[in-house]
């Protein structure tokens, strides 16, 4: 079954699917990448995601996220990976190639830079399409308002370096593969309550835009 | 007179005649020849300017010359033939003297024609005539020849020769090269000349040599007419026809240059009437490198084999690796050089065509090779070619856990997760650490050797003799095997670890826990008036009054909060986890209370029970339908569920309350122990004079007063649960007190400052006394109470079954009675029934009570007493309505259920009983400490024999090593035993229960590996896992790990000011080819095609990119 054929499925299957085999079940899969950074960041902020998902909307969702990496054969297996991480980021030749073919494919790619992955993703990004630029979404775009409304666009999570959040895409087609979330940390606000200490409003904005990025993702 | 002197004069007179006659003659034939000459020339220049003007055919060329050259000679003997008659005749020569010279009056031409004849005849006289002779000779003496015979006519014909050469002179200044050439052509006069064009055409260098692939510049120059454009013509050797191609002229002159001559042509220049020749150009070539094959020869230190590169020249290595070059060039070489960076240059071995040289990657640059053939020709432009010297990179390192700055737990154990990676492999990897701002110290890590590690590494901290608020700022760091140019170093990030206070954790889970109660308390109270309230409404919609708008509204509002409230209280739930977790790592609690928050936390997650959701949805629903009935009916259902969230609410209320003074009254004990050890410490410092102990004795001080203060409120909180302890808290508070602890900590710290060690030793040492009895008085009290209460409830438990038992005997003698013939009337029979069911009420808010008091009651037994109820309800009912026979079926559904009670009410006995042992969680998770230690060990070991099993030969994996397999297998399995008795042990006690089920399940797996000889990294990391689990469970830590530090605030919200709307390209205005390529690629193409088609995009894509990266 291609990407397409397996989202289709994911999206079409009961409210109980949970009876359904584990591999139905919709996951994030955290990619692994090379290049020095902590990668596996913000450990507890997927499982809530994941579990927020699964309570506020009708895709199944499966309790605990994968992890991956790009030459890894299941990388073609999960619909969405996520990224995120503090340090340098580097894709290989291959694996950009590699990562291009797969958004080709119909993956999307979500990364949020935890404060200090920007430089380096950026740069890497540029490896995997070199012709393209990143575009900030406007707050009138669909992701911030496909299942719970922004008006205001991305929400600012943490304050980093105090500038505006910024979601920024890549495009291929009409269709939307890559998000950047900068000056945002959506991630450190999917963690659990006391890893940050943050409001409960601010961790609620936090899950409710990853759940608007998961069902954008799944639906277009 | 005589004769013979006239004879002698006479002959003197024809003397002079005949030198006159001689001038006259040689004269002549100068003029004459002056003449001709002048002739000639004017002759000859008109010949030759005819010939440059007309380019006359051979014909007329051949006449004009003859004639050019008969005139003079005509005009030349005319010329003689008319004059010279004159000079030889003596008489006319005579004449012309007598024409000359009057005065001589005819004296000489009578002598010569008289003397004659006076000499031969008589007739004349001899004399006579004599005299006229000798007076003609006197004349002629007198004579001067140049009066008879001038020099005029020389001299006009010397003048027309003068002119007529002056002439051909100032002809050939303007018209030299064109006079000459049609001199050279007169020369010729029969051969036939073509008439030159007009343009005339100059190239050079016209016919040349050029070297393959170079450029030839030619330069043609035109002289004559200048035509407006010239037209270049160049034919390919053996080509028939020209290829043309035209340049405009601008001057004189003109440039054209054959770009890049591969293979000989002939040209020609084509430019007005003119055209010059075809000239040869031929091509030589110069030496190439055809083919160079690099083969790496690594540093040996980074275990790389020796490749073979002959892609293309670029040189790309380590530092330090050895590079031998070969080439093979296109034509045999006399020499070659190797070049690097445009000024080493070192000699190639060279043999025919082949040559080779070798080199060392030392650091950036470029090279390129020089060849000269046999033939001298040496190679053009040769390539450069870059050397990078790739630096060997550090190694990268990560602390992966805890990864972040933390708490430490309470057994002072930390484990370490690392994770490095290096390119030619981790070759050490050191903890280094250092506490506060004293010297660093360093601890070799043990691992196995690679390229990629991950290493689990338990840290021991309690040999550090950390004292409280001590930090211990930590990294890692990694070096690599680099040889070349020493190993490199990379670090993780400095974390700390804080051994925080239990006064400090304290005080933090004291302040949640009392804001989580106090939340809970309003709830239960604002829970209260919601009941009512839907009681009201539900009665007002039984009244089959419709809601009024305001009403509804009201009611929907009340709802929403109860939804809200509901999810808050799942909020609160993972509240409470995070308090039940800061209580472990800090060891504030001991594993029966936290086992027991944990249960709390599970019951308080659910109280928002499915049932009462699903309920509140309907009752919204019923809300926005006109239906009253159905909206009353939904008021019930809702109401009953939520009278159970209510209750549930308050049981967890209870609970949390009993439980927070027994936390309490633990954490009294273990402030006080660490009192007391904090005390020795200082103590101990005293002997060795240590610095900052007056600073320690004075926070302990603080600390000390803190707990005599929480022991007096702790004391105020324990009588309504027990007032013995109460009033025995308050008593310790009041002995401290009186033992005057503070003003003695104070009196040593003033001691301490002034350096009065020893006796501010004493004073400790009475002190540290002190605290120890304060600690084991409190942990006494503590036993005795958890004793009493447990004493109490099991008791309250023990009767509860009892009234249970009872009255499932009386409700079977009921039922008995009531099928009997005997049976009283059906009312009577339906009052008993209601007494039952009174009583058994009666015991089920008797077990609620109990169940505010302990976690200790089986779950199930809710719902069994409530069966029990409904079942002796509906029987009551029924014999209310005189049918005996049709309540027997209630009835004996609620004498099953009456049983079922009693049977979880003995469970329940069971589980207090054995909570009743309070070492007995707490030896078990000694006992899996223990075991997770023999796990660890056990890891290393297999991780040695993986590392053994992967080199080759006998080495490898032989007879021994197979037998140390098998020993590793025995000791898995001893560890697998032992954690089965374990299990056993903790059933019961939930969490940790399953926690321990899961690693057998994890241990089954690694048992059978190592039992049937299949290790492998799967199997270690198995191992891995197994020991994780165990060291989790052990100290049921939960997914979150430590205590993170806020590291960054929450985030200020902002206005959007970017863009408006997303740009029409959608970022792609240069990726428009890739898209079509892509689209491409989406034809019906044969899957064989498709991979072409796609590594020819792929290839494309790539040629993009290197352009995009060249720009």
């Amino acid at each position: 079954m291609n990407l397409s054929g397996a989202l289709l499925v994911l999206l079409c299957l009961p409210l109980g699917a949970l009876a359904q085999p584990a591999g139905l079940l919709f996951t994030i899969a955290q990619l692994h990448y090379g290049g020095g950074g902590d990668w596996y960041a913000n450990p507890s902020s997927l499982p809530n995601l994941l579990r927020f998902i699964q309570e506020h909307t009708s895709i199944d969702a499966a309790a605990e996220p994968a992890q991956v990496q790009i030459m890894d054969e299941e990388l073609f297996s999960y619909p969405f990976i996520y990224m995120t991480g503090h340090g340098n980021v580097s894709f290989s030749t291959e694996e950009a190639i590699r990562l291009r073919r797969y958004l080709e494919s119909g993956g999307f790619l979500y990364a949020d830079d935890n404060y200090g992955l920007d430089a380096s993703f950026r740069r890497e990004l540029k490896k995997v399409f070199p012709l393209k630029e990143l575009v900030e979404l406007p707050p009138d775009h669909g992701i911030f308002h496909c299942h719970f409304d922004f008006p205001n666009g991305l929400p600012k999570i943490h304050q980093h370096d105090g500038k505006r959040p910024q979601a920024l895409g890549i495009f291929e087609g009409q269709r939307l593969v890559v998000l950047y979330t900068y000056e945002a940390d959506l991630g450190d606000g999917w963690e659990d309550p006391q890893v940050h200490n943050d409001p409960a409003e601010k961790r609620l904005a936090a899950l409710q835009m990853g759940t608007n990025i998961a069902v954008w993702a799944l639906t277009h | 007179m005589n004769v013979r002197d006239s004879e002698v004069s006479y002959g003197q007179i024809l003397a002079l005649l005949r030198r006159l006659r001689l001038r006259g003659v040689l004269l002549l034939l100068a003029e004459s020849l002056l003449l001709g000459l002048g002739l000639a020339l004017l002759l000859g220049l008109a010949w030759v300017g005819l010939e440059a003007w007309l380019y006359l055919s051979p014909p007329w060329r051949a006449g004009l010359g003859l004639a050019a050259a008969f005139f003079p000679c005509l005009v030349l003997g005319f010329h003689l033939g008319r004059r010279l008659p004159a000079l030889l005749s003596l008489k006319s020569l005579g004449l012309r003297v007598e024409a000359r010279c009057p005065q001589m009056r005819q004296q000489l031409i009578s002598s010569l024609e008289l003397w004659p004849e006076a000499r031969a005849s008589r007739l004349y006289s001899a004399e006579l005539i004599g005299a006229t002779v000798e007076q003609a000779v006197r004349q002629m003496a007198l004579l001067e020849p140049r009066r008879v015979i001038g020099l005029e006519p020389l001299r006009q014909r010397a003048r027309l020769a003068g002119g007529a050469g002056l002439a051909v002179a100032l002809a050939f200044l303007p018209f030299g090269e064109s006079l000459e050439g049609a001199l050279s052509r007169c020369a010729r006069p029969l051969t036939p000349f073509a008439r030159p064009a007009l343009t005339r055409i100059g190239v050079d260098p016209g016919d040349a040599e050029v070297v393959k692939g170079e450029d030839l510049s030619v330069r043609i120059r035109l002289d004559g007419e200048q035509p407006h454009t010239a037209r270049l013509r160049r034919r390919e050797a053996g080509a028939a026809s020209w290829q043309d191609e035209e340049m405009a002229v601008a001057g004189d002159s003109l440039r054209y240059v054959f770009r890049q001559v591969q293979r000989p042509f002939e040209y020609q220049v084509q430019a007005g009437d003119g055209l010059t020749p075809a000239y040869q150009v031929r091509v030589v070539e110069p030496p190439v490198v055809q083919r160079l094959r690099l083969e790496y020869h690594y540093p040996e230190y980074s275990g790389l084999p020796a490749r073979i590169d002959e892609e293309d020249g670029d040189i790309s290595g380590l530092a330090g690796t050895l590079v031998h070059l070969e080439l093979k060039a296109s034509q045999a070489l006399a020499a070659a050089m190797l070049v690097l960076d445009d000024t080493l240059r070192q000699a190639m071995q060279v043999e025919e065509t082949r040559a080779t040289a070798r080199l060392q990657i030392a650091r950036d640059g470029h090279y390129h090779l020089e060849l000269v053939d046999r033939q001298g020709l040496a190679g053009r432009k040769p390539i450069r070619y870059a050397i990078q010297a790739l630096a060997d990179a550090p190694p990268s390192v990560a602390l992966t856990a805890p990864g972040r700055d933390a708490d430490l737990p309470e057994d002072m154990k930390v484990e370490l997760q690392v994770e490095a990676a290096d390119d030619f492999g981790v070759a050490r990897l050191w903890l280094v650490w250092r506490i506060n701002a004293q010297a660093e110290k360093r601890q070799a890590l043990s691992f196995r050797p690679g390229r990629q590690l991950s290493l689990a590494h338990p840290w021991e901290l309690a040999a550090l003799d950390l004292l409280p608020e001590d930090r211990v700022h930590y990294r890692v760091e990694a070096f690599d095997s680099d040889q070349v140019s020493g190993p490199k170093m990379s670090a993780t990030p400095e974390y700390v670890l804080r051994y925080p206070s239990l006064q400090e954790l304290h005080e933090e889970i004291a302040q949640t826990q009392e804001e989580s109660l106090d939340t809970l308390e309003t709830w239960v109270r604002e829970e209260e008036k919601t009941q009512e309230y839907l009681e009201q409404a539900r009665r007002e919609a039984l009244r089959d009054q419709e809601l009024s708008w305001q009403q509804k509204k009201e009611l929907e509002s009340a709802l929403a909060r109860e939804e809200a409230r509901a999810r808050a209280v799942e909020e609160l739930a993972q509240q409470l986890q995070e308090t039940v977790e800061k209580l472990e790592q800090g060891g504030l609690a001991s594993p029966e209370i936290l086992e027991k928050l944990e249960e709390i936390r599970q019951l308080m997650a659910e109280v928002t029970a499915p049932e009462l959701q699903e309920a509140l949805a309907r009752l919204q629903q019923a809300v926005d339908s006109a239906s009253p009935e159905e909206l009353a009916q939904a008021l019930k259902e809702f109401g009953e569920d939520h009278q159970a969230f209510q209750q549930r609410l308050d049981r967890t209320l209870a609970l949390l309350r009993q439980i927070r003074a027994e936390q309490q009254l633990e954490g009294a004990v273990r402030r006080a122990e660490e009192l007391q050890r904090r005390q020795e410490q200082i103590n101990a410092g005293t002997e060795r004079r240590e610095e900052g102990l007056a600073a320690q004795e004075e926070r302990l001080e603080r600390d000390t007063e803190s707990l005599r203060q929480d022991l007096q409120a702790l004391g105020e909180e324990m009588k309504p649960i027990s007032e013995e302890t109460g009033q025995r808290l308050q008593a310790q508070a009041r002995t401290m007190d009186e033992q005057g602890l503070s003003p003695r900590m104070q009196e040593m710290t003033h001691q301490l400052s002034g350096q009065q060690m020893d006796p501010a030793r004493r004073l400790g040492e009475s002190l540290a006394g002190d605290l120890k009895t304060l600690s084991s008085s409190l942990r006494q009290l503590q036993g005795e109470f958890a004793a009493k209460q447990k004493k109490k409830l099991g008791r309250e438990l023990e009767q509860a079954m009892r009234d249970l038992l009872q009255l499932s005997g009386q409700q079977e003698a009921l039922s008995s009675l009531g099928q009997s013939p005997l049976a009283p009337p059906p009312g009577e029979l339906a009052q008993e029934q209601f007494a039952l069911l009174q009583g058994a009420g009666l015991v089920t808010e008797h077990l609620a009570r109990v169940g505010q008091q302990t976690l200790s009651l089986a779950p199930g037994l809710n719902t069994t007493l409530g069966y029990s109820l409904r079942h002796m309800q509906q029987a009551a009912r029924i014999l209310g309505q005189q049918e005996p026979q049709q309540a027997a079926a209630p009835q004996a559904e609620a004498m099953r259920y009456l049983n079922e009670s009693v049977l979880l009410l003995r469970q329940s006995l069971d589980n207090l009983s054995r909570s009743q042992m309070p070492s007995s969680f707490g030896e078990a998770m000694q006992q899996l400490l223990g075991l997770s230690e023999q796990q660890a060990g056990l890891n290393q070991a297999t991780q040695q024999s993986l590392a053994e099993g992967q080199q080759p030969g006998s080495r490898g994996r032989g007879r021994d090593w197979r037998q140390e397999l098998g020993r590793l297998a025995a000791q898995q399995e001893r560890i697998s035993q032992a954690l089965e008795l374990l299990e056993r042990d903790l059933r019961g006690h939930g969490g940790a229960h399953r926690r321990v089920q899961a690693i057998q399940e994890e241990m089954k797996s690694a048992l059978d590996d190592l039992r049937n000889r299949r290790l492998s990294q799967a199997t270690l990391d198995t191992q891995n896992r197994i020991l994780h689990r165990m060291l989790d469970a052990s100290r049921s830590i939960h997914t979150q790990g430590f205590e993170e530090k806020r590291r960054a605030e929450a985030g200020q919200d902002q206005e959007y000011v970017g863009p408006g709307a997303l740009p029409a390209e959608l970022g792609q205005e240069h990726d428009r080819l890739r898209l079509a390529l892509k689209r491409a690629l989406e034809g019906p193409y044969p899957e064989e095609y498709r991979a072409l088609i796609e590594a020819y995009y792929e290839q494309v894509y790539q040629d993009l990119m290197d352009q995009r990266g060249r720009r």
